[in-house]
């Protein structure tokens, strides 16, 4: 049975935990969050300990049982986080993106292999169905040869601790912290992004508000559109469209959801509207078991830190792009 | 009143002589094509005379023309309807060069005849609707407009660089960009625009993609490849969305349908119940040139669209962002 720590109760902390209550082959044993109660809340419900962070954690003797930390703070934490786990023969999975810059990823890649620890990043995308079903049909040459691809992700300003996302040092902005996603999935799983040229609303100027119109070419020739958004009034949403030589493939998660729950509001309030997608398995489980069997069989992991370098240059590159007005050569 | 047609190659000739046969009190005596039995097609719709003589559709019985030629021959017909003092409606793209679309502006100018470029889209009621949401300012600011004119590969001379002067983004790019810079009251000011071929064996672009920046600050892509496949359930789309400090507003110009389903067929088709923008515009056109006013959608307008679409190829031929020109008159 593995022991795992989490680092940061937010968001994903949550689902990672959720995740681990339905493997056989692992267990939360430590919640980190500096928010006392926040933490102590998710490891009641876990029956794990709550700490502050991990280096409280380091100092426990439970530290010693520990297999395996979940890096799910804000993006500017993770180096020194990662680099306490590795340096004390803990695996690692880190959130993405992995870092703000590529000479930290590179560290982190280092510290990671220099101390025989494993490092997989959360690029969880490739584990959605919807594209895991997506590259099983360009695969099997559904659309044959792809002409274009048009990508969208985001909704509404992301909400969070201290406003991490709205601050370019912590976040690193859309292009990083948003637009990653299908960069990734594009660049690694479709064919290698060979150029791109980015036009974004800087979220320096426009407070709580951040858009990037990118587009950018393929080496297999196909064009490239993506558009990543924290400038919509609510919501959240994405989707693709691959158009090809002998067919299309579009997908929008707004229309997808087989499930949407609409209750009345009382006494003149608004009502409310869920939508829901029910999987047997959810793809951050997907993605978190395929981390902890690569930790158990020595293989490597589904994502690695050099998978999320090349993500991370991608945005780099975008954001080059963004704020010199040329296109940018990957 | 009385029209001629002269060309008959694009798509929209048909559909104009039947829209003017309904119109009532306007009649099209003459339609004109090089090739005979595409001029006798139409001329039939409309119960006029098929030619294969330009000079026939230019007698003092016609007071204005509807061209729909092949583009390359938008110029020589624009010249010889202004020389012969008819108003011109002219299909879209005005010109395949800004330099040509600024001559048949100048032309007909000095001949004193109205020029109007065929950009539809301006009378649908949903544009309306769009440029009032735009002037109410709900949105705040405009930041950027993520725009598309996707269509099937609409084959035949649009696919010849001869006759078309281009392909996707020759054909695709002006409808938005004139929509915008009639929505927005602004003009272009810089383009990066992609192209290839991805779709089809043609010899001109299928795939394209622009990322453009208007003089007041916002930015705009519009993705006017030939990209939908032959089961689309419709030709293609225009569509915008606009993204204001206060809000987005997502227009789909062509959303108005009922979905069709048959037996006979293994896909679906999309039966459109919006407006027929084509014959709002027809009607308005022959009012206008009735009433001696000043026609609603201009050959500048035809012009500044046609200078975007030469910036967005000069962005591809050299692989950098380009000023879009404007030529002045």
């Amino acid at each position: 049975m593995l022991q795992v720590a989490l680092v940061g109760a937010g968001t994903i902390g949550h689902v990672h935990a959720a995740s681990l209550l339905h493997m056989g082959n692992a267990n939360l044993a430590a919640v980190c969050d500096i928010r006392q109660e926040t933490a102590a809340e998710l490891a009641k419900e876990h029956s794990a300990r709550a700490f502050a962070d991990l280096q409280t954690l380091a100092e426990d003797p439970l530290w010693s049982a520990i297999d395996v930390v979940l890096v799910c703070i804000p993006t500017y934490l993770h180096e020194q986080t990662v680099t306490l786990a590795a340096k004390a023969g803990k695996h690692v999975f880190c959130e993405k993106p992995i870092a703000l810059t590529a000479d930290a990823a590179m560290r982190m890649i280092d510290v990671c292999a220099d101390h025989g620890v494993k490092l997989g990043v959360g690029h969880v995308v490739r584990f959605f169905p919807e594209y895991v079903e997506l590259k099983r049909k360009i695969s099997a040459g559904a659309i044959g040869e792809i002409g274009t691809v048009r990508t969208f992700r985001g909704g509404g300003y992301p909400h969070a601790w201290e406003d991490w996302y709205g601050q370019e040092e912590r976040s690193g902005g859309i292009l990083v912290d948003l637009l990653i996603h299908d960069l990734d999935f594009i660049d690694a799983l479709i064919s290698p992004i060979v150029s791109l040229y980015t036009q974004r609303l800087a979220a320096s100027v426009r407070e709580h508000r951040d858009y990037a119109l990118v587009i950018g070419r393929l080496q297999n020739g196909a064009l490239l559109h993506m558009e990543a958004t924290w400038a919509h009034v609510a919501g959240f949403r994405y989707g693709f469209e691959y158009a090809g030589s002998a067919g299309m493939l579009q997908f929008d998660s707004s229309k997808a959801p087989p499930i949407t729950l609409f209750t009345r509001g009382q006494q003149g309030h608004q009502g409310v509207t869920v939508p829901e997608s029910p999987l047997v398995k959810s793809p951050y489980r997907s993605e978190l078991e395929a981390f902890l069997a690569a930790v158990e069989t020595k293989g490597a992991p589904p994502v690695t830190g050099q998978d999320a370098l090349r993500a991370l240059r991608l945005s780099l590159a975008a954001k080059e792009s963004a704020n010199s007005g040329k296109p940018v050569e990957v | 009143m009385k029209l001629a047609i002269l060309g008959v190659a694009h798509v929209h000739a048909k559909g104009y002589a039947q829209i003017c046969k309904q119109l009532g009190d306007v009649e099209v005596a003459r339609v004109y094509d090089r090739d005979a039995e595409a001029a006798r097609l139409v001329a039939d719709v409309c119960d006029a005379q098929p030619t294969q003589d330009v000079s026939a559709c230019l007698g003092p019985e016609i007071d204005a023309v509807l061209i729909c030629s092949e583009n390359i021959y938008h110029s020589t017909l624009v010249r010889l309807a202004a020389a012969a003092g008819k108003h011109i409606l002219c299909e879209k793209p005005l010109a395949t060069s800004a330099q040509e679309a600024k001559e048949m502006v100048a032309v007909c100018k000095e001949a004193g005849v109205q020029l109007q470029t065929a950009f539809p889209c301006r009378y649908h009621p949903t544009i309306t609707r769009t440029r009032e949401v735009l002037a109410e300012g709900v949105l705040g600011d405009i930041l950027a407009v993520r725009a598309s004119n996707h269509g099937q590969m609409p084959g035949g001379w649009f696919a010849s660089q001869a006759l078309a002067g281009g392909g996707a983004i020759m054909d695709h790019t002006v409808h938005v960009v004139d929509l915008l810079r009639y929505l927005l009251d602004d003009e272009f000011a810089s383009v990066y625009a992609l192209s290839a071929h991805r779709f089809h064996d043609i010899e001109v672009e299928d795939a394209g993609l622009l990322s453009l920046h208007m003089q007041k600050g916002v930015m705009v892509t519009l993705d006017p490849s030939w990209s939908r496949p032959a089961s689309n359930p419709t030709w293609g789309d225009v569509t915008m969305e606009f993204v204001g400090t206060n809000g987005t507003l997502s227009v789909d110009v062509f959303a108005q349908v009922v979905e069709w389903y048959r037996t006979a067929v293994p896909t679906y088709q999309w039966a459109p119940y919006g407006a027929d923008m084509d014959a709002l515009m027809l009607a308005d056109f022959i009012e206008r040139v009735r009433a001696q006013q000043t026609v609603r959608v201009t050959g500048v307008d035809g012009l500044r669209a046609t200078e975007v679409v030469m910036a967005a190829y000069a962005s591809v031929a050299s692989g950098t962002v380009q000023p879009v020109l404007q030529e002045t008159l």
